[in-house]
């Protein structure tokens, strides 16, 4: 089955930008939720109407600008994945902050660079976030004494069966 | 016969003057104001000349001096009052203000920890010559220039890691352990060329040097996954 296996790159693209959506509507909607409540007049029925209007008109902004920020980015790391032929976390941090800096083009030159670095530095938390939770998850199942051996498929220069796990 | 009508027009000219600062304005002819102005700003209160035959207009005059002299003491004790106040508040809310910026600095505090422990995760993963990272860079390299794994592969060879959920390839699965006192690090990562659904795994391990510190490879090889199996030995230090 392996040689029906997707490559993830182009199709990755559309499920980060839909992931990217649902983030931003999901998350804008509570955010909204809450900013309306405070800013509707006094009165139970006035608040519950204005947490419902505010949801309503700004929830589906925020996840267009959170798709559009997924979709970008997603497109700019297959592209890197495909001109360096590598896949390493430097591909993440330079996507985000080539990211940051187009969607700030119309800002000028001076706020292109300030929102590149913003988004090289949410991309390298991320990623820090992402190694540490590998790290984490990986110890749960590791073995007290794994046996090392050297493994089958090189040349015998000693007795060698199996190899060690890998994590 | 003159002095009357001389006196009749001063008259007029202290009623208007009074009324003119009860706020109350006459149809008058303008001339005879813009003329007489400065005959007012000279004296104070020109009708007292005249009380034997004016009462009422004493009687004003005598209201509005009193009138000034009770805003002038409203002024004053409003001046006297607004030094007192902040002295008596300003201990409240510098206790008030303290709290909430010793409140504030922890939250803050607590933010640029997490902020740099995630950081430091992250530039300990990319910079250090250590990193499982790394040494996949290293590795990665000598798989590429490899003439046989070119021949079997094709020409653009990517590499990548474990696949995770969203599809991101990017973490190589890595074990580390000690053996005789030294380090070792075994990492498994796969690799792809044109050849359409040719895909193979690479094996590596690494020791570390006593001398220097850094990992030396122990052996490369890549396995071909799909038909027909075999085994290319890329470095084999054993």
């Amino acid at each position: 089955m392996e040689e029906y296996a997707r490559e993830p790159c182009p199709w990755r693209i559309v499920d980060d930008c839909g992931g990217a959506f649902t983030m931003g509507a999901i998350g804008g909607g509570v955010f909204q939720t809450v900013k309306g409540f405070r800013n509707a007049p006094v009165g139970v029925r006035h608040r519950l109407r204005g947490s419902a209007n505010a949801v309503r008109v700004r929830a589906p902004q925020i996840g267009g600008s959170f798709a559009v920020w997924g979709g970008l980015f997603s497109t700019i790391d297959c592209g890197l994945v495909r001109l360096r032929g590598k896949e390493d976390p430097w591909n993440s941090i330079t996507s985000g902050a080539m990211t940051g800096a187009i969607l700030a083009a119309r800002s000028g030159p001076l706020a292109m660079v300030g929102s590149a670095m913003m988004g090289g530095i949410l991309l390298a938390l991320i990623e820090g976030f992402g190694i540490l939770l590998t790290r984490y998850t990986a110890q749960q199942f590791q073995n007290s004494s794994p046996i090392v051996e050297d493994p089958k498929q090189l040349p015998p220069k000693e007795e060698a069966r199996g190899y060690g796990q890998y994590q | 016969m003159s002095s009357l009508v001389l006196r009749i027009g001063r008259t007029t000219n202290c009623v208007q003057h009074i009324l003119k600062r009860v706020h109350v304005r006459l149809q008058q002819p303008r001339s005879s104001l813009l003329t007489l102005d400065p005959v007012f700003q000279t004296n104070h209160c020109p009708c007292s000349k005249w009380a034997f035959y004016h009462t009422r207009s004493l009687y004003t005059g005598v209201y509005l001096c009193s009138r000034k002299d009770e805003q002038k003491d409203t002024d004053q004790l409003s001046v006297s009052r607004s030094p007192h106040t902040p002295s008596r508040g300003s201990a409240t809310q510098k206790v008030k203000q303290a709290g909430k910026d010793f409140t504030y600095l922890i939250v803050v505090l607590i933010g640029l920890g997490v902020t740099g422990g995630l950081l430091y995760v992250v530039f300990q993963e990319l910079f250090s010559s250590s990193s499982p990272s790394k040494i996949y860079g290293k590795a990665f390299e000598r798989c590429r220039s490899h003439p046989e794994v070119i021949g079997a592969f094709g020409e653009p060879i990517k590499g990548f890691g474990e696949t995770s959920r969203r599809g991101r390839r990017q973490q190589v699965s890595h074990l580390e352990y000690m053996k005789d006192g030294l380090k070792y690090m075994r990492l498994k990562f796969y690799i792809e060329g044109s050849e359409p659904g040719l895909r193979g795994t690479v094996h590596s391990e690494s020791k570390e040097n006593p001398e220097t510190g850094k990992y030396e490879f122990r052996y490369i090889f890549v396995e071909i996954d799909t038909y027909p199996r075999r085994t290319i030995v890329i470095e084999d230090n054993r």
